[in-house]
C-alpha cells in the first residue's frame, strides 16, 4: 500500500527544509514528507498524486505567499480533498482568512511561526486521529 | 491849427487878427494844459508802481494836483467797507486844527461823495442846503470853515476806494466846474493807483503770510521727520515736547490716547513745568476733564484768559505754583479717526496766537499720525510675533505630521515585517530542534552501525557523508521532485524495498547520481539504518545551513528596519549612497514585492550624494510604497539611478492603475489622497515633496491611466548648499 502523504506548502525554502527534516523525522517512513514552494505549484502536485492514486493526508500551508494567498490554496484543496487535514503554519495571517478557512476549507488548526515541532506533530496527529 | 501869414497883413484884419491872437493864445494855454495834464496822469500812473502807499507816495500826488489845480489844502481818504471806516491817509491843511484821522462812515460830506459815488463842487449855501435836506449832517467834531470845496470818489473797477478833498479858505479861490471836471479825471487814475496799491499790498501780505506758512511748514516738517521716525509713543510724545518748547511757549505738554477698548482717554505723557506726571485715565463721561470734552465734541478748544481758565477744570493733579492763562486742546486724527487729544498750555495770557496754533496743529497732525503709526507697528509687531509663533507650531505640527506619518508607514510595515522576521526564526527554531534530534539519534546509533560494516563498506559509509555534507546546489521543490521521481523508478527498477523513502533521501544526501556505487549499500542488511544514520549527520550540517541563511535573513530585516528609521535622531547632512539607501527599503518591502511582483534594478554608479539619509529614505519608502499598491502587488516594479548633470535621479515606475491627468495636479497637495479612509494619510507625498524641496530637488511624476507612473526624483549631488 502507498504511504500517505503530508504536503507543506511554503514559499521560503529555509521554512520547508526544516518541516520536511522536523516532520520525516516525527513521522519516519509512516508518511512520505512532500514540498511545494507556492500554492499554484501545490495544486499541481495534488493533481499529480491523485493521479499516482496517492492518498493526499495532511496540507500544512503558510499563508502570505506569492499568488495565490495560503487560505485560497486550502479551499480549493478542500474541494478536491475535502477529508485532508489542513493545517495553516504562518507568521502573519489576517483574522478573516483565517476565519475564511476555517470556514471554507475546513481548516483544521491554525499555528504561527515561529512554531514549536512537538505542536505541530501533535496537531497532525489529533487531525489524523479525528479523520481515521 | 491857423496858419500865420506875416508877410501881407491885411488891414481889415486887425480885429481879426487880434481874436487869432487870443485864440492862438488859448491854444497855446490849453495845449500846455494838456501837456501838464498828460504828464501829471503820467506821473500819477508811475507812482502805482510802489508796494503800499506812504506818505512820499501822497506827498507826490499833492504835487502833481497842486500842478493842476489850487490844492494847498489836500486830503486823501481811503474808504474800509467792510469795517465802515474813513481812513484820512494825508492830511494838508493851513488851518493846523484840521488833523488826519479816521471816522466811521456816516453822514457827513465825505461820506456824501462815496454814497453818491460822484464829485461834488460845494460852497457854504450849497452845504447849508444839503445839511437842510437832512442829506448831511454838520459835523459834530467842527466848524465848516471852507469857501469852496470840491470832492471826488476814487472809483476804479466799479469799487470805491476813498476819496480826494481840496478846498479853498480864501473868498479868492473858488472853484470852477471845470476844476472839477478835473479833479473828476485826476481822481479816476488816482483810484487806479490806489486800487494798483491795494493790490500790491494784497500780495505782499500774502507772499508774507506764505513765506510765514513755508517757514511754518519746515518746522512742521521737522518735527513731523522728527516724529514719524520713531515708532514708540513715549518717544514721539518727548519729541513733540521737545519741539513745541522750543517753538512755542509750553509749560504743560500732555498726550492722551483713547484706550484700546475705547472707554477712556489715558494720558500717556503729561508734564507740567517740567514734571512728568504720573500716568492718568479719564472716563469719556467724565464731567469736567478738557480733554475728554475736546475728545467728546471732536473740536479744538482754545482758553486764552484768566476768566475762562478759572472757570475750567484742570486736567492735571500736579499743584500749580502759578496759574495756566493759556491753553489749546486738540483732537488726534490719524487716518480719520479720532485716536486721542494733544495739549500745550502756558502760564503767559494770550501766549498762542495764530502762527502758533497753526504749528501745533499741523505738529498734532503729524504726532496724530506718527502715535497711531506706534500703534499699528505695536499691533503688527504683536501680530508679527504670533505669526511667527504660528509659523513655529506649524513646522512642530509639520515635523509631527512628518513623524506620523513615518510611524503610520512603519506601523503599515510592521505586520509585513513580522512575517518576515518570523519566518526565518521559526526555520532556526525548527533547524535547532533537528540537529539536536539529529546528534541524538544519528551519532548515538553511529559506533554500533559502524562496528557493523566491513571495511569497504565503511569507505562507502564514508564516502556518502562526505557527498552529503557538501554544499547543496540550489534546486526548485519541483525539480527535487522530479529527481526523486526518477531514483525511485531506477530503484524499482533494481528491485529494492522502499523505493520512494530511500529515493528521498538519496536526493538528500546528494548520491542519486551514482547509484551504482551505492549498490551496496542499498542492499546491505542494514540499508535503512545506513540511510539514517548518514541523513541524520547530513541534517546537522543542513540544518546549521538552514540556521545561517535564516540568521542572515533577520539580521538583514533588522539592519534595514534599523536604517529606516533611527527615532529621535538628529538630522546630519551626510555623503551617502542613494543605491544603499534604497536597498535598505526593498529589504523592508522583499515580502511586499516577492508576492507577484517583478523587481528591476536599473542602477548606475552615481556619486555620494549630500542628503539626510533617514529623510530620503523616507521618500524611496514612500514612493515604493506607492508604486506597489498602484498595482496591487502584482507587476513589475521599476527602481533606476543615474546621474544627470549635478542631479542625481532616482525614480520609481510601477505598471500599475496610473493617474488621471487631473489627479497628477493634486496628489502633492496635503490630506490629498485616492485611498480609503485609515489606509493612508494622504500626507505621503506632500512629506515627499517637502523633503525633497528641503533637499533643494524636485520631484515630477509621468503617469498614463492603465499604463502606470514613474516618479522621478532629482537630488543635487552637492546637497542643498
Amino acid at each position: 500500500m502507498e504511504k500517505g502523504i503530508v504536503l507543506c506548502v511554503d514559499d521560503e525554502i529555509i521554512v520547508l527544509t526544516a518541516l520536511k527534516d522536523q516532520l520525516r523525522r516525527a513521522f519516519g517512513t509512516a508518511f512520505v514528507i512532500d514540498v511545494a514552494e507556492s500554492a499554484e505549484e501545490a495544486l499541481e502536485l495534488l493533481e499529480e498524486l491523485a493521479e499516482q492514486g496517492h492518498t493526499l493526508l495532511v496540507i500544512v500551508s503558510d499563508w502570505l505567499m506569492p499568488g495565490m494567498r495560503g487560505d485560497e490554496f486550502l479551499i480549493e484543496a478542500h474541494k478536491r480533498f475535502p477529508s485532508v487535514v489542513k493545517i495553516m503554519l504562518s507568521g502573519q495571517a489576517e483574522t478573516a482568512a483565517v476565519d475564511r478557512a476555517r470556514r471554507e476549507a475546513g481548516l483544521h488548526d491554525f499555528l504561527s511561526k515561529p512554531w514549536s515541532a512537538e505542536v505541530l506533530v501533535e496537531s497532525i496527529n489529533q487531525g489524523l486521529r479525528g479523520k481515521i | 491849427m491857423t496858419e500865420i501869414d506875416t508877410s501881407s497883413p491885411q488891414p481889415e484884419t486887425l480885429a481879426h487878427l487880434m481874436q487869432r491872437v487870443v485864440e492862438l493864445e488859448r491854444e497855446v494855454a490849453e495845449r500846455r494844459q494838456g501837456e501838464s495834464l498828460q504828464r501829471a496822469l503820467y506821473e500819477i500812473a508811475s507812482l502805482s508802481t510802489a508796494d503800499s502807499p506812504e506818505h512820499e507816495h501822497y506827498a507826490r500826488l499833492h504835487e502833481i494836483v497842486g500842478r493842476l489845480m489850487y490844492a494847498k489844502n489836500f486830503i486823501i481818504a481811503t474808504y474800509d467797507a467792510v469795517k465802515g471806516l474813513i481812513h484820512e491817509e494825508y492830511l494838508v491843511d493851513e488851518d493846523r486844527s484840521q488833523l488826519k484821522e479816521s471816522f466811521p462812515y456816516g453822514e457827513g460830506i465825505s461820506s456824501l461823495v462815496i454814497r453818491s459815488r460822484r464829485s461834488w463842487l460845494m460852497d457854504g449855501d450849497l452845504f447849508q442846503s444839503l445839511v437842510a435836506e437832512g442829506k448831511i449832517a454838520r459835523r459834530a467834531r467842527g466848524v465848516i470853515k471852507f469857501h469852496s470845496w470840491m470832492g471826488a470818489p476814487l472809483i476804479a473797477q466799479d469799487r470805491v476806494y476813498g476819496l480826494i478833498i481840496v478846498q479853498s479858505y480864501s473868498a479868492d479861490i473858488t472853484y470852477t466846474q471845470a476844476d472839477l471836471d478835473l479833479l473828476s479825471f485826476v481822481a479816476s487814475h488816482v483810484a487806479a493807483t490806489a486800487a494798483r496799491w491795494q493790490a500790491n499790498a494784497a500780495l505782499k501780505g500774502a507772499m508774507d503770510d506764505l513765506a510765514m506758512s513755508a517757514e511754518t511748514l519746515r518746522l512742521v516738517g521737522d518735527i513731523g521727520k522728527d516724529l514719524t521716525g520713531s515708532l514708540d509713543a513715549q518717544a514721539i510724545c518727548r519729541t513733540l515736547e521737545k519741539r513745541f518748547s522750543a517753538l512755542l511757549p509750553v509749560d504743560v505738554f500732555g498726550v492722551a490716547l483713547l484706550s484700546p477698548a475705547g472707554d477712556t482717554l489715558d494720558f500717556l505723557f503729561y508734564i507740567e513745568d517740567g514734571v512728568i506726571d504720573e500716568p492718568s485715565s479719564f472716563p469719556l463721561d467724565h464731567p469736567t476733564s478738557l480733554a475728554v470734552l475736546t475728545f467728546r465734541e471732536d473740536r479744538e478748544l482754545t482758553l486764552f484768559n484768566e476768566t475762562q481758565l478759572a472757570n475750567a477744570p484742570s486736567t492735571s493733579r500736579l499743584n500749580q505754583s502759578s496759574p495756566i492763562l493759556s491753553s489749546v486742546f486738540r483732537p488726534l486724527i490719524a487716518n480719520g479717526r479720532r485716536i486721542g487729544v494733544v495739549t500745550v498750555q502756558s502760564h503767559q495770557a494770550d501766549a498762542y496766537h495764530e502762527r502758533e496754533l497753526e504749528v501745533f496743529r499741523s505738529a498734532a497732525s503729524f504726532a496724530a499720525i506718527a502715535l497711531a503709526n506706534a500703534d499699528a507697528f505695536a499691533v503688527a509687531e504683536e501680530a508679527r510675533k504670533q505669526a511667527a509663533k504660528a509659523l513655529e507650531d506649524q513646522h512642530q505640527a509639520e515635523a509631527h505630521l512628518i513623524h506620523s506619518e513615518k510611524m503610520a508607514a512603519l506601523g503599515q510595515l510592521i505586520a509585513g515585517v513580522a512575517h518576515e522576521i518570523n519566518t526565518p526564526i521559526g526555520a532556526i527554531k525548527s533547524s535547532g530542534h533537528n540537529i539536536s534530534d539529529a546528534l541524538d539519534s544519528a551519532l548515538l546509533g553511529l559506533p554500533a552501525l559502524l562496528d557493523e560494516l566491513d571495511k569497504t563498506d565503511r569507505e562507502r559509509f564514508s564516502a556518502l557523508v562526505e557527498r552529503a555534507n557538501k554544499p547543496k546546489r540550489m534546486i526548485s521543490t519541483r525539480e527535487e521532485r522530479a529527481v526523486v521521481r526518477e531514483v525511485t523508478a531506477a530503484l524499482e527498477a533494481l528491485g529494492l524495498d522502499q523505493a520512494r523513502h530511500h529515493a528521498d533521501l538519496l536526493v538528500q544526501l546528494q548520491s542519486h547520481t551514482d547509484l551504482d556505487r551505492m549498490l551496496p549499500l542499498l542492499r546491505h542488511p542494514s540499508a535503512d539504518r545506513i540511510l539514517d544514520i548518514a541523513y541524520g549527520i547530513s541534517t546537522i550540517s543542513t540544518n546549521a545551513g538552514n540556521i545561517i541563511t535564516a540568521v542572515d535573513r533577520v539580521a538583514k530585516i533588522i539592519f534595514a528596519l534599523k536604517s529606516f528609521s533611527r527615532f529621535g535622531g538628529v538630522q546630519v547632512w551626510t555623503e551617502s549612497d542613494l543605491a544603499v539607501g534604497v536597498e535598505t527599503v526593498l529589504t523592508i518591502y522583499q515580502n511586499q514585492i516577492k508576492h507577484g511582483t517583478e523587481l528591476v534594478r536599473q542602477f548606475h554608479e552615481i556619486p555620494q550624494v549630500r542628503c539626510l539619509p533617514d529623510e530620503i529614505n523616507q521618500v524611496w519608502t514612500n514612493l515604493i510604497h506607492n508604486a506597489l499598491q498602484a498595482m496591487d502587488h502584482k507587476g513589475t516594479l521599476t527602481i533606476s539611478l543615474c546621474q544627470q548633470d549635478g542631479d542625481a535621479l532616482v525614480s520609481v515606475s510601477d505598471t500599475g492603475c496610473g493617474i488621471s491627468p487631473e489627479l497628477q495636479k493634486r496628489i502633492f497637495e496635503p490630506f490629498f489622497t485616492t485611498k480609503s479612509t485609515g489606509e493612508g494619510t494622504g500626507l505621503g507625498l506632500d512629506i515627499v515633496r517637502k523633503i525633497v524641496e528641503k533637499h533643494r530637488g524636485r520631484i515630477t511624476v509621468e503617469s498614463e491611466v492603465g499604463r502606470g507612473s514613474t516618479f522621478t526624483v532629482y537630488l543635487p549631488i552637492a546637497g542643498a548648499g
